[in-house]
């Protein structure tokens, strides 16, 4: 399935002002349209942003798709988490994901409203270099659901899909996709064709784990050589300015610390700020 | 070293802006080349880096047009400079170090270019920190020239300032347009203040800014009677705590 990014010129309607309210709508809103389903009520949100087992999940609501050219114009509902479908302008919408360095993303969940029997709404977590002419998109074919063609996605062509609301998750895991925010951008993707509402993406969900950065081939203190068994960790906080050992060109990793050196280890690591 | 002029409108505030585009790309390729020993946003010696692709550059107003061509970038096809706009979430108190521009240009009079600006929180305009552009000679898509920003000294500081980026297009054709912007950044411990939260350790101590630090953010509340007790050895089990408060550890 294709997307044809045409070279229109419409004006870009935001959705603040462009969402109609429906008949449920909380009443007294003076803002925008409030999403009825509260998000942090869901058991998607785990914010486990820290240690190297657990799974970190970010959430990227349908808010934060924009469309590729301002052609495109679009609406959005009061329902989940604001649902939003193009209203003309061959749209795909995508959005900018950010995760940390060196973590390993292990999920990608996309979800929608698809009431459409003949096409379906897709999603894809792209990895491109700075230049985007090199993207890969994931799920690769074979680590994932078929593989739909030059722009598919987690969810293909075909009927097995067009059930209503939903969504589908796929475990990107085999893909072995290392965060590398030195050499490459992150971009999700997701597009449908019918532009009468039957197809609305709801948003995107992917899970990664942390992990600290392998062992260098050469020590950096005499005292903690690369056959430590700490090796590795002494020389992820030597690397990241949190440690300068205890003089001397030494660690010094069987001493004891003090609660003076923990507040300089602590602070040096998290950058802490306090206005 | 070339030297233009550049007039942004912004909320009726005309800036005028001198650039100066420095040369030379060592140091860019010097940051990626350690990348694999720079693991995350942490420390205060390592840089981090974020990197802002074309899809982040969103209208500033709904009257602005703009296309994108896969693999080619993104543009403005009515309006030159300021109108599209994108917030790095580089970390509050960070110290920006540098930034990358990856550009499309095939034009050959006009460059492309993105400014680091701030807003400030009231509202009253924007205030360019510097510009990273194409810099004429890149003829198709490209990279930069690395621009070393640590002599700016600028923190961030969402207290005051959102940190934002803006596009600068001098033709509204497609023949230049922003594929992305990474900026480089370094995390910076607060500052000490002028008093002393625990008895045993004064302004003078040369933990004195780490502790306070760990105390103002809630790690720690000393060992009681006002005091640290910053020479008493930690346990395993306060180590525990340390950690699990630090990083507000959750789970399910």
């Amino acid at each position: 399935m294709m997307f044809v990014r045409g070279v229109l010129s419409h004006l870009l309607t935001f959705v603040a002002a462009a969402a109609p309210l429906l008949a449920q709508s909380p009443p007294a809103m003076t803002g925008p349209p409030i999403p009825s389903t509260d998000r942090a009520s869901t058991d998607k949100i785990r914010p486990a942003t820290y240690g190297t087992s657990a799974i970190s999940y970010v959430e990227i609501p349908a808010a934060d798709f924009v469309p590729y050219n301002s052609g495109c114009t679009y609406t959005s509902d009061n329902s989940g988490w604001g649902p939003r479908w193009p209203t003309a302008g061959n749209c795909a919408f995508d959005a900018g994901l950010h995760l940390p360095s060196g973590a390993i993303v292990v999920y990608l969940e996309l979800d929608f409203v698809d009431t459409n029997p003949s096409d379906s709404v897709e999603g894809s977590l792209l990895e491109c270099s700075f230049l985007g002419q090199n993207c890969i998109r994931h799920p690769l074919a074979g680590g994932g659901p078929p593989d739909c063609g030059n722009f598919g996605g987690i969810i293909c062509s075909g009927n097995a899909y067009d059930l209503g609301p939903g969504n589908q998750a796929v475990d990107l895991t085999p893909d072995a996709i290392v965060v590398d925010n030195f050499t490459k951008s992150y971009v999700l993707w997701t597009g449908m064709v019918s532009e009468d509402g039957s197809e609305r993406i709801a948003g995107m969900i992917v899970g990664y784990v942390l992990q600290v950065s392998p062992a260098p081939g050469a020590p950096t203190f005499n005292d903690v050589p690369t056959s430590h068994p700490f090796f590795q960790y002494v020389e992820a906080l030597a690397a990241s300015g949190v440690t300068g050992g205890c003089g001397g060109g030494n660690f010094c990793p069987n001493n004891p610390i003090t609660r003076g050196q923990m507040a300089v280890f602590l602070a040096k690591a998290l950058g802490l700020q306090f206005h | 070293m070339r030297s233009r002029r550049h007039r942004i409108q912004v909320r009726n505030v005309v800036l005028v802006l001198t650039l100066a585009v420095a040369t030379g790309r060592a140091t860019a390729s010097g940051q990626q080349a350690q990348a694999s020993r720079r693991p995350n946003a942490y420390g205060t010696t390592a840089d981090s880096a974020y990197h802002v692709g074309s899809s982040e550059f969103v209208p500033r107003t709904s009257g602005t047009t703009y296309d994108e061509a896969f693999g080619i970038g993104r543009y403005s096809s009515n309006c030159i400079g300021g109108c599209l706009i994108a917030s790095p979430h580089v970390p509050d108190g960070a110290l920006l170090t540098g930034i990358t521009g990856y550009f499309c240009d095939s034009n050959a009079t006009y460059d492309v270019g993105v400014f680091v600006a701030t807003a400030a929180a009231d509202g009253t305009g924007f205030q360019t920190l510097t510009e990273v552009t194409s810099n004429g000679a890149a003829q198709g898509c490209g990279v930069s020239s690395f621009l070393d920003l640590t002599s700016l000294n600028y923190q961030v500081d969402y207290g005051s300032n959102e940190l934002v980026l803006l596009g600068d297009f001098h033709a509204l054709d497609g023949t230049v347009a922003i594929e992305g912007v990474t900026l480089y950044y370094r995390l910076q411990v607060s500052p000490a203040p002028p008093t002393a939260t625990f008895n045993d350790v004064p302004v003078t101590d040369p933990a004195f800014q780490f502790i306070e630090a760990l105390a103002a953010a809630g790690i720690t509340a000393g060992c009681g009677g006002g005091n640290y007790c910053p020479d008493a050895p930690v346990t395993r089990r306060q180590m525990a705590v340390y950690l699990a408060k630090a990083l507000g550890l959750q789970w399910q």
